[in-house]
């Protein structure tokens, strides 16, 4: 009796934790993965300008802005992860900042 | 005094039903393993759905669209006000049992037929079906009400069946009629709430909510709180009529029974609606048809020979 | 038609709580019961195959592993075999094997997450809710080695792009336990009275007919088609697995044998995760560097096919020899379910269209490839169902 099943099933439930999380309302950390690929962390300082980035971006986030800076646009980002993995210098890194939310499509943009 | 009492029952009847909602989704909720959302719910739900622009379809009978939730929100509100009228000992009418089931029937008819208004396809299928599962389940449900409450005087009303049951105990714990006639009542239940797996008029991936598709903003919160208040009222009507328990003084006995309705309702409703699969229309009807009328007939039956 | 019967245009959609995806079906109804079922596709359009052609190669493996959020990876997987075997790159042991795994895990929740789909379309919330539950422990595990849920950019062409540590192997295992649990969970589930009174003799495909309509994967498979990818045209670690795994078949061609299959590829897929795990080689080579394989693969044209988890996933690449495509084609396995889709809905009534429609496991956002575009003019149209079930070819 598959119903047998699932009314146990439903019925210890009632008295478990539940499986999702009151969030972002209940002060309850959403742990990501080391590995997680979420918003860039770029340091202009190990760049050597090799443009790699900017060439393989699939979305075309990655641009070169004034003053030969490369710049970012996370809302065009799709988080791929594919600029850190071409950077020889390992300038770019993708952190676990998950939670982006800017007022304006302006502070996207990142240098 | 009657007319009074009647006013003040109505906004008690109907947070009670907001908050038996606010429960029903908790539950459910973490029957599913999930947080759910918080008891009070419903009640952000009607006030910020009032706060909405209101919407009427250039295709729908307009007076029939704007007016019906608002009536089959009073009527459902005035049966439950008379139900709790009745439990209080103040209304004394025979025939009041009828009566509330009646207005229950014409709110819910009145909401099909205002959505139906509404010109969309998907509405107008909902009222057929709407049609034929309130008559196949209506019938059961009356009959199991009139074998419960025809032993007490004043007849067929809640006040008798009250006076009964604090005489003899619950009549469902007391006679066999009682007892058939309250698995039955259980049984068309889900179908006054519109709930799986009875829930084929407003089943959302098949008719896309049918009847209320149309129905947004403060049309929307009315015909929540319809439905709302039908499915308390019926679960209330249920628990006392048929585990009204005397337990000296009436307060007390008031609040056992409001609780009772909740059990009631989680069992009927709220756990059958989790644990089982939507039925196809023609089944409703051909369900209803078999064991509920089976067991109402019979509760009717126990009690005609009980007598004689 | 007969006199006096009233029929009635009911749009299934675009916008409709079981459809999910914008598709319209255009129903044509006599009270109850379903005349004519009509498929209108086109609101998600975005252009995928236009827009690889402006992409280099290494770009478009990102994108074509968008064509699809749930299987995100079965797309990348079938890319890259393309792109492979026109550059004739043969990638370490390992990374087939992490790739297969990947895919396996990934046919694991998208099955679940349609069992659950399953439920909601037949009111059925306990079952809904358990599925998408348990399937959280797959995309945990996901997560867990490649870094995201979805989106999991596990492929590169030579390779893969993450590696299997022994804690994320460990899980693994242990997730093939469960994984076995919930298949006779489900399967006890489907066989109960409720569940099977809705879903047995509903929206029928018999065997002909899924060969006509050229249905692929569980679809065909519940209607005693008996082919898998995996196992007839195997790829990645399938090669060394083929004794690991059984293909399964049902004959009886209703949405119960779709959801019966469904689970028990479930189980199937658990023992595939178990063989794997087991002979893991540990050849660990990175893929070659994105700038070499831009300079290494030649002008030339190859194509690749992998069972996704709704059925046979096809990749048309043609390199330009300098690290663009010409032209790449994808046709998902929803493309070529539709046209069945037509025959199971002739003729069920009107509450079994729901589960009818879900049972092919319809992912629309992959299909929106089908904009036919008119040779003579130039003018797009829109194009229905029954266009395609006359002749597919002229629509892919």
């Amino acid at each position: 009796m598959g119903i047998g099943k699932i009314m146990k099933d439903a019925a210890t439930r009632l008295f478990r934790k539940p499986s999702t999380i009151g969030y972002p309302l209940k002060p309850e950390r959403v742990e990501v993965p080391d590995s997680y690929r979420g918003a860039i962390d770029f340091d202009p300082k190990l760049c050597v300008g090799c443009m790699l980035c900017v060439r393989f971006c699939p979305s075309g986030a990655i641009t070169v802005a004034d003053k030969r800076r490369i710049a970012f646009d996370l809302a065009r980002c799709i988080y791929c992860g594919q600029c850190a993995e071409v950077c020889p210098r390992k300038a770019i890194k993708l952190t676990k900042e998950f939670e982006l939310i800017y007022e304006s499509i302006e502070s996207f943009k990142q240098q | 005094m009657l007319a009074l009492e009647l006013l003040a029952a109505a906004p008690l009847i109907a947070t009670a039903s907001l908050l038996y909602d606010g429960v029903d989704r908790k539950v459910r909720a973490r029957m599913q393993g999930r947080v759910g959302p918080p008891l009070v719910q419903p009640f952000y739900d009607f006030v910020k759905l009032l706060s909405k622009d209101r919407i009427v379809p250039r295709a729908s009978a307009r007076l029939i669209y704007t007016t019906s939730p608002l009536l089959s929100s009073a009527l459902a509100v005035t049966a439950g006000s008379l139900l709790l009228a009745g439990l209080a000992g103040s209304l004394r009418v025979p025939g009041d049992v009828v009566l509330i089931l009646s207005l229950l029937t014409v709110a819910s008819l009145l909401l099909m037929v205002g959505g139906a208004s509404s010109g969309n396809p998907y509405a107008a299928v909902s009222l057929a079906r709407g049609v034929s599962v309130l008559f196949s389940y209506k019938v059961p449900m009356m009959i199991s009400v009139i074998a419960a409450s025809a032993g007490g005087a004043p007849l067929l009303s809640v006040a008798g069946a009250v006076e009964l049951q604090r005489k003899s105990g619950p009549l469902a714990l007391s006679s066999v009629s009682g007892a058939l006639a309250l698995a039955s009542f259980l049984l068309c239940m889900p179908s006054e709430g519109e709930v799986t797996p009875f829930d084929v008029t407003t089943a959302e991936t098949e008719v896309v909510y049918g009847f209320m598709i149309e129905y947004g903003g403060p049309y929307l919160a009315l015909a929540k709180l319809a439905k709302s208040v039908s499915r308390f009222t019926a679960a209330l009507l249920a628990s006392s009529l048929f585990l009204y328990t005397p337990l000296g003084s009436r307060p007390v006995e008031l609040a056992a029974c409001a609780l009772g309705a909740v059990v009631l309702a989680l069992i009927s409703i709220t756990a059958l609606g989790t644990f089982v699969a939507r039925v196809r229309v023609r089944q409703v009807a051909g369900f209803y048809l078999r064991l509920p009328m089976v067991l109402a007939l019979g509760a009717l039956a126990a009690l005609l020979l009980g007598r004689f | 038609m007969e006199v006096g019967r009233r029929l009635t245009r009911l749009p299934f959609g675009p916008l409709h709580p079981a459809t999910k995806e914008p598709a319209l079906l255009m129903l044509t109804v006599d009270g109850e019961r379903v005349v004519e079922a009509e498929l209108r596709l086109g609101y998600v359009y975005r252009g995928i195959e236009a827009l690889a052609q402006t992409r280099n190669i290494v770009q478009v493996l990102h994108l074509v592993e968008r064509v699809c959020g749930i299987c995100s990876h079965a797309h990348p997987f079938c890319y890259v075999q393309a792109v492979e075997s026109v550059a004739g790159i043969e990638p370490p042991g390992r990374a087939l094997y992490i790739r297969t795994i990947v895919a396996e895990l990934e046919r694991l929740q998208n099955h679940l997450l349609w069992m659950g789909v399953l439920g909601y379309q037949l009111g059925f919330t306990a079952l809904f809710m358990y599925a998408w539950r348990v399937r959280e422990s797959v995309l945990d595990i996901l997560e867990e080695m490649t870094g995201n849920r979805i989106m999991r950019g596990v492929n590169a062409i030579g390779g893969v792009r993450v590696d299997l540590s022994d804690r994320v192997k460990a899980k693994m295992e242990a997730l093939v336990k469960d994984a076995r649990k919930w298949a006779a969970f489900l399967s006890d589930v489907l066989h109960d009275k409720t569940v099977e009174a809705r879903l047995a003799g509903v929206g029928v495909l018999t065997r002909s007919d899924a060969v006509s309509t050229g249905a692929v994967g569980p679809t065909a498979r519940a209607s005693g088609v008996d082919f898998d990818v995996r196992r007839d045209y195997p790829h990645a670690a399938y090669e060394d697995l083929r004794g690991a795994f059984s293909v399964p078949v049902l004959s009886s061609g209703d949405a119960l044998a779709r959801a019966e299959v469904r689970v028990a590829e479930l189980a199937e897929s658990a023992n595939l995760l178990e063989a794997a795990l087991d002979t893991l080689p540990s050849d660990r080579r990175s893929p070659p560097p994105p700038h070499r394989v831009l300079r290494e693969v030649p002008e030339g044209e190859s194509v690749a096919k992998v069972e996704a988890p709704r059925g046979e996933l096809f990749y048309y690449a043609r390199t330009d020899g300098k690290g663009f495509l010409k032209r790449l084609r994808i046709r998902t396995p929803t493309l070529a379910n539709l046209p069945a889709l037509a025959v199971m809905l002739k003729d069920v009534e009107l509450a079994d269209v729901p589960a009818v429609y879900a049972s092919i496991d319809p992912c629309i956002s992959c299909t929106e490839r089908v904009l036919v575009v008119d040779a003579r003019s130039g003018a797009w149209r829109e194009t229905s169902l029954r266009e395609l079930g006359k002749g597919c070819g002229a629509a892919c």
